[in-house]
């Protein structure tokens, strides 16, 4: 984040309290981490504040969503983030965005191989909504009745890790990224989005060309680790059919990173029981299985399972089990999330992730001393 | 022989179930003259504040904005943007009516920028944690009942029609529906909803019909009133509008991006 981006922030900040479009969150996390080894630290206390608005200008309109995050223990998780701060104006049928932007592509659960606008802020988590603002101009129009995107981002950036110290850390410290490209982070993306419906089916297509989002990470003396970005260029497909009570999703990358083609699909199903056990709870139940043969993945196919209980009362109440299994070896992962309305605009969440692995060459290993028990207080206005 | 027997058989059953589903003359005329008395809305917005009331008496409130648009072939375009809890604030949820079989639905999750389309076959499961089904808020296109004339009779001082709607999906939480339609402007008053066990589950009464464009009615208040549980939700409506100029063009995946 540099000093002009923090100038915008303080800026907007300022701006925003005479603002009455704004609205924002505070959350506060508290984490354990019963397996945490002697040079990691076992607690952590993250407080992340949200601030979300837009204002109409005279020729434009301009949306920002601005993240603070600041970690006791673990600076790698610490940012100033632009995640939205744009400026759009509409030319007839055409929708122009100007400036840092968050989109989201693909219907899977588990693992969206065809997001590739946003990079992941990793250190923050795994979770979906972890993403950095992708400094870009877009444009989207409609296409007959389909909805066509076009993405030009100049500059890219660079995943975010949490500490060496911290969880999940890499144990060694990060050096500086090295990249493909000569032209290094400046070295610009396009892509292209086009995505309808036919009746009960819904589909997308995209092509991409850029640096690849996921790092390779590179140990170098056994001292230091230093993340390599590829550039890749891909075609991805998305599809979705949804039925009465049952959703079937596909997600597939297909292209080249490097030197190296490459494919990757999700696919999956998730069936919904409403009622269940005469109350108002739903059940759904997912299962997706994942392929990706790029260097980076940690494994090649992996079946995720889960469940989802929903309570359909005015507390939201829900409660997400994903069990992530490496048939081939055993590792596994367990997921729990759970989250509750305590009042309007306050909110409790419950997160629980526990690795496991055997065998020391195994991924997941690295990972055992990273499972985790967070609870987070949220407070939205 | 036998297999003839089985086909005369199955053609009575047919018969029979017929009989069971088809409306009567009076009963469908007075649905459908409600139904074309609406016709031609345009399309409409509105704002809405859903109280819910637990059996304690104990309350909490969402505001949620209506946006409608009067389907032409198909049934209606509605898009519902909610406004608080605020931790829910900019969750919106489009809905494409069909006039038979389910309805198309996407959910918008703002902190995600995700548009996603659900299964929409849970339309008997409760809207926003209130005693409103999803299919108590979605368009009421005639072709999902077939309706019976009851009787008539005074309802808060309008001479009324009584008609049973009976829901043509299985799927309805409803075995059937009794509903009060004052014969002059054939507005719904009141509706008694039955459970798929025949017992009268909640009730839901219209108040301040409030008349717009010198053609279309509709009420401020609607009030739910769950028997089995003791639990109640209000709905208030205000700044209604009509013929506000939305096109279709406002009620698709992207356009549910752009919600503000």
């Amino acid at each position: 984040m540099n000093s002009v981006t923090k100038t915008l922030c303080l800026w907007l900040l300022l701006a925003i309290q005479v603002n009455a479009e704004t609205s924002g969150s505070l959350a506060i996390t508290g984490s354990y981490f019963p397996k945490s080894l002697d040079e990691s630290f076992d607690t952590n206390i993250t407080a992340e504040a949200k601030v979300i608005g837009y204002e109409e200008l005279s020729h434009f309109q301009l949306v920002y969503e601005f993240i603070f995050r600041k970690s006791l223990n673990d600076s790698g998780m610490d940012i100033v983030e632009p995640r939205q701060f744009f400026l759009s104006k509409t030319f007839g049928e055409i929708d122009a965005y100007l400036g840092y932007r968050h989109t989201f592509w693909g219907v899977v659960e588990s693992k969206n191989l065809v997001d590739l606008i946003n990079q992941h802020d990793l250190a923050a988590g795994i979770s979906a909504d972890n993403r950095l603002g992708a400094p870009s101009i877009s444009f989207e129009t409609y296409l007959g009745s389909g909805d066509f995107q076009y993405w030009y981002i100049p500059r890219f950036r660079e995943r975010t890790f949490n500490e060496q110290n911290a969880h999940p850390g890499l144990g060694l410290p990060v050096l500086p990224a090295q990249f493909a490209h000569t032209k290094r982070s400046k070295a610009p993306d396009h892509a292209i989005r086009y995505g309808n419906s036919i009746g009960d089916i819904d589909y997308a297509l995209s092509v991409f060309d850029g640096t690849a989002r996921e790092p390779i990470i590179r140990v170098e003396e056994m001292s230091s680790i230093r993340p390599y970005y590829e550039r890749m260029r891909s075609i991805g497909l998305e599809l979705q059919y949804t039925g009465d009570s049952i959703l079937y999703k596909f997600e597939g990358l297909n292209g080249t990173q490097g030197e190296e083609d490459f494919n990757a699909a999700v696919m999956g199903i998730e069936k919904t029981v409403y009622s269940i056990f005469e109350t108002q709870w739903d059940m759904g139940l997912i299962i997706e299985y994942q392929y990706d043969d790029r260097v980076q993945a940690l494994i090649d196919r992996t079946l995720v399972s889960g469940i989802r209980l929903t309570s359909n009362d005015e507390f939201d109440t829900s409660l997400l089990v994903l069990y992530t299994d490496d048939h081939e070896f055993s590792q596994s992962l367990f997921g729990l999330e759970a989250s509750r309305r305590l009042r309007n605009g306050m909110t409790l969440d419950l997160k629980y992730l526990l690795y496991k692995s055997d065998e020391q060459n195994l991924p997941f290993y690295s990972f055992v001393d990273d499972s985790e028990l967070s609870l987070t207080l949220g407070y939205y206005f | 022989m036998k297999f003839m027997q089985i086909i005369i058989i199955a053609l009575i059953s047919c018969l029979f179930a017929a009989n069971v589903y088809a409306s009567d003359g009076r009963g469908l005329e007075i649905a459908t003259e409600l139904d074309v008395r609406d016709n031609g809305f345009g399309d409409t917005t509105s704002t809405m504040t859903m109280t819910l009331f637990d059996q304690y008496g104990n309350s909490t409130s969402r505001k949620i904005r209506n946006r409608t648009l009067e389907g032409t072939d198909e049934g209606d375009l509605s898009l519902v943007i909610f406004d608080t809890p605020a931790d829910v604030k900019g969750t919106a949820f489009l809905s494409h009516t069909k006039r038979s079989g389910s309805d198309d639905q996407w959910l918008y999750l703002p902190a995600l920028k995700r548009v996603k389309r659900i299964a929409s076959s849970n339309q008997a499961g409760p809207f926003m944690g209130s005693e409103f089904a999803y299919e108590d808020i979605s368009s009421q296109e005639l072709e999902k009942y077939t309706y019976k004339y009851l009787r008539n009779e005074a309802y808060n001082g309008l001479d009324c029609f009584v008609v049973e709607y009976d829901p043509v999906d299985r799927k309805s939480g409803y075995s059937k529906q009794i509903v009060w339609i004052d014969t002059k402007e054939y507005r719904s008053h009141k509706i008694e909803f039955y459970d798929r066990k025949e017992s009268l589950l909640k009730t839901l009464e219209y108040k301040g019909y409030s008349q717009y464009n010198d053609k279309f009615w509709r009420a401020d208040v609607l009030e739910m009133e769950n028997h089995q549980t003791g639990k109640r939700t209000v709905l208030e409506f205000d700044d209604w509008k009509f013929q506000t100029g939305l096109t279709a063009k406002d009620f698709n995946k992207k356009s549910l991006k752009k919600v503000r």
